[in-house]
């Protein structure tokens, strides 16, 4: 390498990269480390980048793809390895890192065990058990943020809160979401707020725990039992919103429900108010149909009514009636006249009978009767010589006149 | 009519109402008075719920802790929504 000598002590930032790296590669023989992969990404490159790390420090860490192919096994995250490596600088950004050619996996890396064996206690003492899982209230009024109030999440929660339901008040309650401080603050955080509620003194509905999305070690805070025991406690339900689709961090399982971004967060904590405002939309239209087609119904119900014979045609009843009072009259005329008929009948019979009994059909034949006038317009009927003497008035009766005579003989014959 | 629960939002609660309406107009045994009533209740219903939703203001509020006998320490909280310049546009259908 030709190093032209710099005027005044002056290095570029090339030339003082290249010569750390050039120190590195010499000081440095090619070396095992030991240490746990987080952060590895997998570009299409075909090389692997990842950071080694212990309790305390971490390095970044490359390896290449011809290499890669033979431990792809072993690089995987939270897995403890021990690497063969050349320490390097990567020169274009001053990046101190290892260029890795071998991988051996060295069991279960310390941080990760430590977290297993944490899921497994809080597990055992029932923190992730379904059944306690509090449900989510549907129409909130106030929802505690506990979040950094400068974040990235914070602003993602708002907006979105504020667009699906700004019937709800939002309470922030600002903590620290990584770093060492981070726990305490967010247990705080969590217990501040069900303190206000539990008092009375501020109600909210549903907390919001979390944070923007972020490596592994960014999200480590959301690992931890503080936090757990905060959720664990909270009397108000709790949505986990810790931004990592791919691991599922304590807190998300003890949470009431996981969400994977704040996004999401937002959207199962709330209602939809334009969907709620079409269905209202709907609703309306619906029960406008309703009374219309009741309206309807009736209507049909009044024309099929009104069809009906009977108002159709209402005098029909009447003749019919009419001609029911024709026939009993009838009935009652031929049964109450018929006693009489036959009596009328027997009179005329007995007045014939009588008529050709009586005397004056005699006379109507041709023969008289004589009666002999008494004093005071007395008469006797003549019906022997003896009963006249010459001299006395009679009245012969003929048929249809009388003749006065005086006797003036008495014969016999 | 709907029992409101201790926690249940006025909204809540109207919604409910809400469905209750629509189950009694729905089962057939409703003369043609009471059907009347009960679209006008809920009419009534939906506008106020319509009108709650469409008024309602965000209040946003930082919590910067509690005084002795627990009284919560508020401040308003500053965040410029997009939400208030697409107001018109919120509640529209497309959303």
């Amino acid at each position: 390498m030709s190093m032209a000598e710099p005027p005044e002590g002056h290095l570029t930032v090339t030339q003082l990269n290249e010569l750390v790296k050039l120190r590195l590669e010499e000081d440095f023989p090619r070396l095992w480390v030991g240490g746990e992969i987080t952060n590895l990404s997998l570009p299409g490159s075909g090389h692997a980048y990842f950071t080694l790390k212990d309790e305390s420090c971490s390095v970044r860490a490359v390896m290449f793809k011809p290499y890669l192919m033979r431990h792809r096994k072993q690089l995987q995250e939270g897995k403890q390895v021990l690497i063969r490596c050349k320490p390097g600088l990567y020169t274009n950004r001053g990046e101190f890192q290892l260029l890795a050619d071998e991988a051996r996996l060295q069991g279960v890396g310390e941080q990760q065990l430590l977290l297993m064996q944490l899921k497994e206690k809080l597990k055992a003492k029932g923190y992730f058990e379904p059944s306690r899982k509090k449900q989510i209230p549907k129409f909130p009024k106030r929802i505690a943020l506990i979040t950094s109030a400068t974040g990235s999440a914070i602003r993602d929660l708002l907006e979105v809160l504020g667009k699906r339901w700004p019937l709800a008040a939002i309470v922030i309650r600002s903590c620290r979401v990584q770093g060492e401080l981070a726990p305490g603050e967010i247990s705080a955080a969590i217990h501040l707020v069900n303190k206000v509620h539990n008092l009375g003194k501020l109600d909210v509905d549903l907390l919001i725990v979390g944070r923007g999305g972020g490596s592994q070690e960014d999200l480590w805070a959301f690992n931890n039992e503080l936090v757990a025991d905060a959720i664990y406690h909270s009397t108000i339900p709790v949505i986990s919103a810790v931004g990592h689709e791919d691991d599922l961090t304590i807190a998300d399982l003890v949470a009431d429900f996981r969400a994977v971004t704040p996004t999401e967060a937002a959207c199962a904590a709330t209602p939809d108010a334009a969907s709620i405002l079409a269905f209202l939309q709907e609703t309306e239209t619906y029960l406008a149909k309703a009374v219309s087609s009741k309206v309807t119904g009736l209507r049909e119900h009044l024309k099929l009514l009104s069809n009906r014979k009977c108002f159709k045609t209402p005098t029909e009843w009447i003749h019919l009636k009419l001609q029911r009072i024709d026939d009993l009259s009838l009935r009652f005329k031929s049964a109450s006249l018929a006693p009489l008929n036959s009596l009328k009948e027997k009179i005329i019979f007995l007045r014939e009978k009588l008529e050709s009994l009586s005397p004056l059909s005699t006379l109507k034949r041709g023969y008289s009767i004589t009666l002999k006038l008494l004093p005071e317009k007395q008469t006797k009927l003549v019906t022997k010589p003896e009963d006249v003497s010459p001299g006395d008035f009679v009245k012969i009766l003929l048929g249809e006149a009388s003749i006065l005579a005086q006797v003036k003989d008495i014969q016999d014959q | 009519m709907a029992t409101r629960k201790k926690n249940e939002s006025s909204f809540e609660s109207s919604l409910k109402e809400l469905e209750e309406v629509v189950q009694s107009l729905e089962s057939s045994q409703v003369n043609l008075e009471e059907h009347l009533k009960l679209y006008e209740k809920g009419v009534t219903l939906i506008h106020l719920c319509q009108s709650t939703l469409k008024d309602a203001e965000k209040r946003i509020e930082l919590l910067t802790g509690v005084d002795e006998s627990g009284n919560p320490r508020l401040e308003k909280f500053g965040h410029e929504s997009t939400v208030k310049k697409e107001e018109k546009g919120l509640f529209s259908m497309e959303d």
